[in-house]
């Protein structure tokens, strides 16, 4: 029972009103920096680090948690809203909530998403405190091979999943190795593709690309439209609620997005973006609109491991 | 005004060509083998992957038919020139003028708005994204610069 023990002496040290108010002001400072691009839960936390001088340990780490949950779920706001990324991770939720929010949907696409985050967020906090051991052994596990080849299964089934003809897909995801490939070579540190830049020799910045891929092009593209068509967003507290068939529809994304979370967080190197990029759900030839809908929640979940459980990245964060 | 068709197989010479061109390059930094790979050797691999995907694309654009789309110069030159008036003027003045300047090209160039809304958007952006990023956040950014005049 010293599970059972440990966990209410936790939820106590948790709910005691302190730590739930270090808590909120950390989520609060999070979101809002997450919001802005270019940002991500890591440079976050270091700026906002100080704040945390003053308090007692317990309540810093608290605080520290709210920060990185905060960002990691204010990177989506954006997304879906004006299609541009705050954090790397969220690029993903781009694909369908920008979308929703194009249909006058952007309500329940930020709804679904906050939603999403809790639940995937607690499920993963579940299953780490009672699978911890077990799960971190076969995430261990996992060798160079075992890693190599589900990242070319993803790979392959993502560029089937994109609408167009496969080959366009397959070629897409190769161009993205090939922009990945820029910079120190993570064995010898060649430089590679740098063409004599230094500012090169990290790579490409995640952020920056899908800025100039997705934002850049929004912005043009917006130009090109008529003004009277042009898309503005009011968000009423109304439109915020997801109707009961929104939920109904969202409920197995929300489960399976929890669960590929839960069990790629446990293993070492992959960080909130790599599994987000994953295709999780079938493909719904015939119902475009509702594949749109159904698809928000499985993408918009943040990484269920809290910062100070993660273990330490073993590679660059390029990948 | 430039037909599907072409785009198509345009966008396909365009990928074959990066993909050989990747293959190429990567050549110089040593291929080594499948047992003892060099830095050369996933790009190598990866260039000469694309070219059957861009000889695809190629293959199956030939049937289209070439359906007319125009093309916004316009509106391409006066976001990526707003851009690179921030690549520019970011080292040369310093945030606030850059901002101002990038803003002030923008409303002006795509006439989505007077000159006067112009200018209060331009210095009212300037201003907000001095306090966000170099007031609020500590970004290691300079607001102005006087010392290039």
């Amino acid at each position: 029972m010293s599970l059972l023990q440990s966990f209410g002496d936790g939820l106590a040290t948790a709910f005691e009103l302190r730590n739930l108010l270090y808590c909120f002001i950390g989520v609060f400072m999070g979101t809002l920096v997450g919001v802005l691009p270019g940002i991500g839960a890591l440079a976050s936390i270091s700026m906002l680090m100080p704040l945390t001088f003053y308090v007692p340990p317990d309540t810093a780490l608290i605080m520290l948690a709210g920060i990185y949950f905060g960002t990691q779920y204010g990177g989506s706001t954006t997304s879906i809203l004006l299609n541009l990324p705050g954090t790397p991770s969220a690029s993903v939720v781009c694909l369908d909530g920008y979308p929703m929010s194009k249909q006058g949907r952007a309500g329940t696409a930020l709804a679904i998403t906050t939603i999403a985050s809790f639940f995937g967020a607690t499920t993963g906090i579940l299953i780490l405190m009672l699978f911890a051991q077990p799960l971190s052994s076969l995430g261990l596990s996992f060798a160079a091979a075992d890693y190599f080849s589900l990242m070319v299964l993803g790979l392959v089934v993502s560029s089937t999943i994109a609408s167009g003809s496969p080959a366009k897909g397959m070629a897409m995801v190769l161009v993205g190795l090939a922009l990945g490939l820029v910079g120190s070579d993570i064995q010898t540190g060649t430089q590679r593709f740098t063409f004599g830049f230094l500012q090169l020799a990290d790579g490409i910045n995640l952020v920056a690309l899908s800025m100039g891929l997705f934002g850049v092009a929004e912005v043009i593209g917006s130009l090109r439209r008529s003004d009277n068509d042009r898309v503005v967003q009011k968000v009423t507290m109304r439109e915020l609620m997801p109707s009961r068939r929104d939920l109904a529809m969202s409920f197995k994304p929300f489960l399976r997005g929890a669960g590929i979370g839960s069990f790629i967080g446990r293993c070492p190197g992959p960080g909130p973006t790599w599994p987000r990029s994953w295709p999780t759900r079938p493909r719904r030839r015939s119902h475009p609109s509702r594949r749109v809908s159904a698809a928000a929640p499985s993408r918009a979940l943040p990484h269920p491991n809290p910062p100070t459980t993660r273990p330490p990245r073993r590679h660059s964060s390029r990948r | 005004m430039v037909g599907k068709k072409y785009m198509e197989v345009a966008a396909g010479t365009a990928l074959l060509l990066l993909g050989l061109w990747i293959a190429a390059y990567s050549v110089q930094y040593r291929l080594g083998s499948l047992n003892d790979m060099k830095p050369g050797f996933f790009p190598f691999s990866v260039g000469i992957l694309i070219v059957p995907c861009a000889l695809l694309i190629i293959f199956n654009s030939l049937g289209l038919s070439g359906k007319a789309q125009s093309f916004d110069w316009k509106a391409v030159i006066v976001v990526l020139g707003s851009i690179l008036i921030f690549a520019i003027a970011m080292p040369l003045f310093g945030l606030f003028p850059t901002v101002f300047l990038m803003v002030a090209f923008f409303g002006l160039g795509s006439s989505a708005s007077g000159p006067l809304e112009t200018a209060v958007t331009a210095i009212a952006l300037a201003v907000l994204t001095c306090l966000v990023f170099v007031i609020g956040l500590g970004l290691p950014i300079r607001i102005a610069r006087w010392d290039v005049f």
